[in-house]
């Protein structure tokens, strides 16, 4: 606990090399990359050729997590002849995650403890045990959406945070901290197109990050928010003017890279055979909980927009696992259609005693550092 | 995992999305970021538009009865049984005996097809497009195409909105988002609806009436009116949206006329909105021609809809026919009463054109394969075109919508039928349908759409709790609630967003004033 | 790593009929390994499978140490439940468990036991009453108190008459509801509580029932002097991985399914939102 970790070692690439070192990942394994899509989309999706790398991206509105745990999935088929045989499905396919933001390796290492606790995730686990990460820190916000710097989700990871590579954009090369031995081996691959990284190339990097919470459009006040979560000072008419623009529609939970909640469906034409699926679910709706009986335990809109927030930000992540609930990725900003994301949440509890001002999120004042 | 660019099936928004898929099955969708409408958006409706695509029930074979029940066939037979049954009826009772009903959501290539499969296959006119918009002749057509008929990003462009209906955030949510957020940023908006909901409560002004088209007129006129007049005079962009179907037809057609009449201010704009993801492309093929009543048809052919299961009329109509063909993606109530079935693919494994409310025609790309035997609305169409005698029907994709560039249909809706009426037995309320409500009830994708049916489950009324009190009835009671076209249980609720003396239901069944009493 | 959300393999062995909509099954595991080395406690879940249709929670109704199988009492509810009710003696049954927490009547060794049960809310008690009675001169006064709606919806009928005629334990039963062939008590299970003495600083009270039911009961136990950790009940959510990962049973900072069934009043009261 006390030792204070430090990355393997730190090197340097030049931009015009790293499409020769992808394509050498690309025969160590699926490489799942960032590219354009439809629309002007960005996707961190598997490259069928280095042209399909597009360096310059934002972030995936999918995220990366979504590879270890799909949304849905067969858990294990069943045939039922002279005796009944379960067939479990596993996806051990070896994956390089490339280009994943600092926010989702955050994420992503959560949900590892998450699905290791208590019972472990097989599912999960296979995947996650064959997945490399290579990240891609944030010297400027790729989105006004962002605001990691609230919630401790980024925008540059440290030593032991989970990403095995970290790539650091500078002026015309990317700085390469090397966090494992994974990751040692990949940049080990073509040695020739790396070299050490010089205390100039430090002090680029360091000085692009002095000042990134002032580049943040969005601030979300993270602290405050848990705290009057925590004390449960946030009134009842609060809950129920949020809640109520709420339409259910599970965007923010199904894009949230620390969500996990499932379902599980069997699927069968006459019972003989079939699979047992597991599929994403979100808890913003009125089955979530609702019992055989017909009985509902959380069947208000309000307590179930209320029990998101209270398990982001208090029982659940900060009471359970040591951490809040959200990276500050802001998938749930673009994601929500009615305004009532975590950004816009957090700041109607900052204003809680004023009138309610909305507007969007992004149009408050950045933060400014201590 | 694959993403695959398409357009959901749902309502008029036609939000862009991606199907997901891993190792050929559709795992998830999620939303387009840079698309106009979706901005990387959905409903619940979007998001779970994948879940009814791998169901065990799917059909993947054709089916023709025999001997009083369903038996799998193979589709030469299907077809050959399709065309000598409605051949029969033809030479019986003649062509105008044959009803050709295509669905909310067939494709604009399915539309030109079934069109042109009516009239010179069947030699009928008796065509029904889209269910839920019974007539389209009394939508003008200024207010839908031109530059006075708006697009959603005028909705943030207008300084005065105003909002003739309620419930947007369940028929078209990107309206209520786009709305919404322009409220929150400061326009200002005029509700005309009976039910003070989210949008009402936000507004400037809230004109709780069941009688939106009398505001409009009102409104037409010269003489001042109120608050509602200062505003209209007042704004420089005036943005007028209307869900259409919202009110019966005759209804309807008074207040589109108001509309016509208030794009006199120049700077005025009108934004209908259409039912389903189609409903659109149905307009646009829409046909003059005289109303055929469908009573008197004696055989039918219908796509991709199930008016069994929301029509209490239907199951009459088929009493009287001879030959019923359904084509659809599961054995729909409609579909069990049928003599041939056909197994049709989903939105999710064919391509084609499908025109959201705004004009915009976008292109469905297939993402998976069709179960077993199933096939495209537009190959299946195109087969039976064939083989009543259209020899020039294209066999693939590209060729048919080259000949829909060029192409002409006659399409004419028949009128809404009447119905009996209960005895008076009850006290009478004046009824406030969410007439859009039904669809997502009864759809056929959302009926196999695990979680939107358990969102679903109860089935409610609500009313003011003055009338609660009047009534006799207790919030939470079972109620029984009769009207022209049949009679429901429910539960009651009580709530103030209702006026006195009007019951307000999530879904529409049936029109005009309705009979409460708490149920035995 | 083990996969938790593959089952083991059980055929039916037999089905006894409890009520009109109520069926106990003795279940035995097809796998020789499995079979020997699976134990459990009072108050635990299985998940039961029905493939094809989907999986319920349901509590163990049988003493551990049987060896031979184990028992559930199943009332058909929802899909799953109703397609249970439809199989066979030699029909395959999924079975994942066992979940949850347990009775923890070990430290009530030496004390007293008073158990209430309402409708079918005795199967879970059921297990730990056999597990008690196997071991009863390890405890004090045993008290057993159940009620159902009518004597048709009483289940274990044949337990109930053998618990009653052992000399060790006093078992007071009611209907709310009697017909012309109940001689016994009519009145809610509450108004037997008036009919025992209790000790409340020696003994440890165990209640299952309809949730009414259960409001009801620890509102008079309080009232007897019992202190809130030594009530012990159990909280029904629904369940689906019952592992604590799909987040369906979360309540607070706890999953029903692994923090849980069994709740005493003490943390029923910390729990933030209502059962």
């Amino acid at each position: 606990m006390g030792e204070q970790m430090a990355f393997r070692s730190i090197q340097v690439i030049q931009e015009d090399a790293v499409p020769p070192w992808v394509a050498t990942l690309m025969r160590e394994a699926l490489v799942i990359g960032p590219r354009g899509g439809g629309n002007g989309d960005f996707q961190l999706a598997p490259l069928t050729s280095v042209e399909d790398l597009h360096l310059d991206y934002t972030h995936d509105l999918l995220p990366p997590m979504r590879y270890l745990l799909p949304p849905s999935e067969v858990l294990f088929r069943f045939h039922n002849g002279d005796s009944l045989a379960l067939i479990p499905e596993y996806d051990e396919r070896r994956r390089i995650l490339f280009g994943v933001r600092s926010c989702d390796v955050k994420g992503i290492r959560y949900q590892g403890q998450f699905f290791h606790r208590d019972f472990p995730d097989i599912y999960f686990s296979k995947r996650a045990a064959n997945a490399i990460l290579i990240s891609l820190a944030c010297p400027t916000p790729p989105l006004p959406t962002c605001f990691c710097v609230c919630c401790d989700g980024g925008p540059v990871l440290k030593p032991g945070e989970g990403s095995d590579i970290q790539l650091t954009p500078l002026e015309g090369r990317y700085l390469v901290e090397v966090d494992s031995e994974a990751g040692e081996r990949l940049v080990a691959k073509t040695p020739e197109l790396f070299r050490e990284a010089t205390p100039a190339d430090l002090a680029e990097r360091n000085e692009a990050l002095a000042e990134v919470d002032q580049k943040f459009s969005t601030s979300a006040y993270l602290a405050r928010g848990i705290a009057k979560v925590t004390t449960d000072a946030v009134p009842a008419e609060i809950w129920e003017e949020l809640a109520e623009r709420c339409i259910g529609c599970g965007g923010c939970s199904y894009l949230c890279p620390l969500c996990t909640c499932f379902t599980i469906v069997d699927r069968s034409r006459d019972g003989t055979a079939g699979e047992r699926v597991r599929r994403w679910d979100h808890c913003q709706s009125a089955g979530f909980t609702r019992e055989a009986s017909g009985h509902n335990p959380r069947a208000q809109k309000r307590e179930q927009f209320k029990r998101r927030f209270f398990h982001k930000l208090s029982y659940q992540c900060l009471q359970r696992e040591g951490r809040p609930g959200c990276v500050g990725c802001g998938r749930c900003v673009t994601a929500c259609m009615m305004g009532i994301d975590m950004a816009a949440v957090l700041l109607r509890f900052r204003e809680l005693g004023r009138k309610p001002k909305w507007g969007p999120p992004w149009a408050a004042k950045p933060k400014t550092s201590p | 995992m694959q993403r695959i660019l398409t357009v959901c099936p749902h309502c008029s928004c036609g939000c862009g999305l991606y199907v997901l898929v891993e190792r050929g099955e559709a795992v998830g969708v999620m939303p387009s970021v840079g698309h106009p409408i979706s901005q990387g958006r959905l409903c619940m409706k979007g998001w779970t538009s994948f879940q009814h695509l791998h169901r065990a029930e799917r059909l993947d074979s054709p089916y023709i009865r025999q001997n009083g029940t369903l038996k799998r066939a193979g589709w030469e037979e299907a077809l050959t049984h399709l065309v000598e049954g409605l051949g029969a009826v033809r030479s019986k009772d003649g062509g105008q005996a044959i009803g050709v009903w295509a669905s909310g959501r067939s494709t604009d290539e399915e539309l030109f097809l079934l069109s042109r499969l009516a009239s010179q296959g069947l030699g009928t006119t008796a065509v029904r497009f889209d269910p839920s918009l019974q007539s389209l002749d009394h939508i003008p057509a200024s207010l839908v195409e031109g530059f006075r008929a708006a697009k959603f990003d005028e909705v943030q462009a207008a300084d005065l909105l105003l909002i003739f209906g309620h419930g947007f955030p369940e028929h078209h949510p990107q309206v209520a988002s786009r709305i919404l957020k322009a409220m929150d940023e400061g326009t200002s908006a005029v509700v005309i609806s009976p039910y003070r909901d989210l949008l009402a409560e936000r507004a400037v002004l809230h004109l709780r009436v069941s009688s939106p088209e009398e505001v409009a007129l009102a409104l037409t006129e010269e003489e001042p009116s109120g608050h509602l007049r200062a505003l209209w005079d007042e704004a420089k962009w005036p943005l007028v949206i209307y869900p259409l179907k919202s009110l019966p037809p005759d209804r309807e057609a008074r207040l589109l006329r108001a509309f016509e009449s208030l794009l006199a201010k120049a700077s005025a704009k009108v934004l209908l909105l259409f039912p389903r993801a189609n409903s659109r492309g149905a307009f646009r093929w829409k046909g003059g021609g005289a109303a055929s009543e469908p009573s008197g048809l004696k055989a039918l052919l219908v796509v991709e809809e199930d008016p069994a299961a929301w029509n209490g009329n239907f199951r009459e109509l088929v009493r009287g026919l001879d030959f019923l063909v359904v084509q659809d993606l599961f054995l729909t109530e409609t579909a069990e009463l049928a003599h041939v079935v056909l197994p049709a693919a989903s939105f999710a494994e064919k391509g084609g054109t499908l025109t959201n409310t705004e004009g915009r025609q976008q292109t469905l790309r297939p993402a998976i394969l069709p179960p077993g035997d199933a096939r495209p609305g537009w190959a299946i169409a195109a087969e039976m075109a064939r083989r009543l005698g259209l020899a020039d029907v294209g066999s693939t994709l590209e060729e048919i919508q080259q000949g829909l560039s060029s192409g002409q249909v006659q399409a004419v809706l028949p009128a809404e039928t009447a119905c009996e009426s209960p005895p008076e037995r009850f006290a009478t309320l004046e009824h406030v349908p969410n007439r859009l409500g039904w669809m997502w009830l009864k759809d056929t994708i959302l009926r196999h759409t695990d979680d939107w049916q358990r969102e679903h489950q109860d089935r409610w009324v609500e009313l003011h709790p003055e009338d609660v009190k009047t009534l006799g009835l207790r919030p939470g009671c079972m109620v029984q609630v009769a009207g022209e076209g049949g009679e429901f249980q429910a539960t009651l609720r009580i709530s103030e967003r209702v006026g006195p003396g009007v019951l307000v239901t999530p879904h529409h069944l049936f029109e005009g004033p309705v009979h409460i009493e708490r149920a035995k | 790593m083990e996969n938790v959300y593959l089952p083991h393999l059980t055929k039916i062995a037999e089905v006894r009929r409890e009520t009109v909509d109520t069926l106990t099954y003795l279940l035995r595991f097809t796998q020789p390994g499995v079979a020997r080395s699976f134990t459990f406690k009072p108050g635990q879940f299985v998940e039961v499978s029905v493939f094809g249709v989907g999986e319920a929670p349901i509590g163990f109704a049988s003493a551990p140490s049987n060896g031979d199988g184990f028992e559930i009492t199943v009332r058909a509810l929802g899909s799953v439940t109703r397609a249970l009710h439809r199989l066979r003696p030699g029909d395959w049954v999924g079975i994942r468990g066992p979940y949850g927490n347990s009775f923890s009547y070990e430290t009530a060794k030496g004390q007293d036991i008073l158990i209430i049960g309402g409708g079918i809310g005795l199967p879970p008690l059921r297990s730990l009453i056999e597990a008690i009675l196997q071991e009863r001169e390890a405890f004090g006064a045993i008290t057993i108190l159940y009620g159902a709606r009518t004597p048709q919806d009483r289940v274990y009928k044949g337990e109930l008459d053998r618990w009653k005629s052992r000399g060790d334990l006093l078992l007071l039963e009611t209907v709310d509801v009697g017909d012309e062939t109940w001689a016994g008590s009519v009145g809610v299970v509450t108004t037997l509580l008036a009919r025992i003495s209790v000790d409340p600083s020696r003994t440890i009270a165990f209640t299952c029932g309809p949730p009414i039911m259960i409001k009801f009961v620890i509102q008079d136990l309080l009232k007897l002097g019992f202190a809130e950790d030594r009530i012990v009940s159990t909280l029904e959510r629904y369940m689906k991985c019952g592992v604590g990962k799909c987040g369906h049973c979360a309540i607070g900072s706890k999953y029903v399914c692994v923090d849980g069934p069994v709740f005493t009043y003490k943390q029923l009261k910390d729990l933030p939102e209502p059962p």
